[in-house]
């Protein structure tokens, strides 16, 4: 199947693409004394002032609330870049798709590259906060359950950017809307706030994706469970996200070059 | 043994419509406008064809449907041989990134070997005379140094088939006769060049047939001064 292959050649065209990301992520801070490490100096700032603050508003011990506000933020910003930066993965590389027949998959591999990158600067960060807060004898096997939540996080950014990716190009409606949802995702999703006690039930966090993304993260590392529901979920919409790029690529594949 | 062969080839260009009109205007939904039609062409090992034509005939589109970027509505292509294609006057792929660094992304590009990289680019420099100018960001580059560079990047492969739109800007004299010995030793026999460019001196000096085109359509084909008389007596 041609979609198939499409990933095989992109993938086998690694040292392109990791360059690209690299580039891009060097662009970003350049002239900078730091560069990259921005990144996780940004996140400390960010969880440093949301914690002092929320854990008032929410009436929560800050040694715990900080904990759960770095690993949903940083999951959260891994989740949200990606969708936002695939709004303009395709309208980037339009140079390039103009010049000579490539896979797209490219383009995809690089954005996620790239967002993986900052993802596991975070960690630089959040590794040492748990083990400062908890000390040495918190880390468990459980904890490996959250490297296969990563890769179930990873594999649905890549397919629904790549998806999310064409219909941006198609219709240029899609990246002012894409912010404006992923901001309310944010304000409705718990990544400030874990779900009260009363409502844990509620459909509105059962049934969002999001909410289980973050908790195959949180849930192995702050209290020790697995979430098995929770991977359930993420599965599935990993399986929606192929479903929809494989539907959709042979009538993309040939038309994404003339839209751009 | 390169060969290109178009057989009825039509194609249309889809487009968002201009953001002209008031703020609360819609601007939404494609327009389309036929670039190609009916398009019949057969070229053989060996040619070096000129492309002419107007602004507006036809000649990038024709370049991107041999290169493989656009696919016909109508006819199909049929190329034997690997094609290198060079598009715009885009020298690389960023300017804050030095010269060097840019003729590696190109290599990475066309999927080449590490190796193959390395020493391709010995020979660029050495080629283009940049020096240590290629350690620079190419935007700290004079419009010639660029010429230089963008001419290094077509050096990158041996390729059976090779197409060039407007991106060979004028370098100086002493580049262009450099240019025009790489040419013509990178061309023997088994290969084909089409070069689409508005500078007649340029084109005499690479190439030795000529296709005009006007609308979409081939007017006439056969070998360059013939059709190079016939596209300046319409202008």
């Amino acid at each position: 199947m041609n979609f198939i292959n499409d990933i095989k050649d992109g993938f086998r065209r690694r040292r392109l693409w990791k360059r690209l990301a690299e580039l891009e992520l060097k662009s970003r801070y350049q002239g900078t004394f730091i560069g990259v490490f921005w990144v996780i100096l940004t996140l400390m700032l960010k969880v440093g002032m949301l914690s002092l603050i929320y854990s008032m508003v929410l009436d929560k011990d800050i040694k715990e609330y900080v904990l759960f506000l770095a690993i949903g933020v940083l999951t959260w910003n891994f989740i949200s870049a990606a969708i936002i930066n695939s709004s303009s993965i395709f309208i980037k590389a339009g140079n390039f798709l103009q010049q000579m027949k490539l896979p797209h998959s490219i383009f995809v591999f690089q954005n996620i590259y790239k967002e993986s990158i900052i993802l596991f600067l975070y960690q630089l960060f959040a590794i040492p906060l748990v083990l400062f807060i908890k000390g040495v004898d918190f880390v468990s096997m459980v904890w490996l359950w959250s490297l296969l939540g990563y890769g179930i996080i990873i594999l649905n950014a890549f397919f629904a950017s790549m998806w999310l990716g064409w219909l941006s190009v198609r219709f240029r409606d899609v990246q002012p809307l894409l912010s404006s949802v992923v901001m309310i995702l944010f304000l409705v999703t718990p990544v400030l706030w874990p779900p009260p006690e009363k409502f844990a039930d509620s459909l509105y966090f059962v049934l969002n994706p999001f909410f289980h993304l973050l908790e195959l993260i949180r849930a192995p590392i702050l209290t020790n469970e697995i979430p098995y529901m929770s991977f359930i979920v993420s599965t599935a919409f990993l399986l929606i996200n192929i479903l929809i790029c494989a539907l959709f690529y042979n009538k993309v594949k040939d038309r994404l070059v003339l839209w751009l | 043994m390169a060969q290109i062969i178009l057989n009825n080839v039509s194609f249309s260009y889809q487009y968002f419509q201009s953001i002209s009109g008031g703020l609360f205007k819609s601007n939404a939904g494609l327009q389309s406008n036929l670039a190609l039609t009916g398009f019949n062409l057969t070229i053989e090992n060996g040619d070096r064809v000129a492309l002419l034509g107007k602004n507006g005939a036809g000649k990038s589109t024709l370049l991107k449907t041999i290169a493989g970027v656009i696919k016909p509505e109508l006819g199909e292509v049929n190329t034997t041989g690997t094609v290198y294609s060079f598009f715009g006057r885009n020298v690389g792929v960023m300017p804050q990134l030095s010269g060097y660094e840019n003729l590696k992304v190109r290599g990475l590009l066309l999927d080449l070997s590490d190796k193959k990289i390395e020493s391709s680019i010995k020979d660029i420099a050495a080629f283009t005379e940049l020096g240590d100018d290629l350690f620079r960001p190419v935007s700290t580059y004079s419009q010639g140094m660029k010429a230089r560079l963008t001419f290094g990047m077509l050096m990158f492969v041996d390729a059976d088939i090779l197409l060039i739109d407007e991106g060979l800007a004028a370098g100086d004299q002493f580049f262009i006769e450099k240019a025009q010995v790489f040419v013509e030793d990178l061309l023997d026999n088994s290969k084909i060049l089409i070069f689409a460019s508005h500078s007649p001196p340029l084109l005499r000096r690479f190439c030795t047939k000529a296709i005009l085109i006007d609308n979409g359509c081939v007017v006439k084909f056969g070998e360059f001064d013939e059709v190079m008389n016939l596209y300046n007596q319409n202008i």
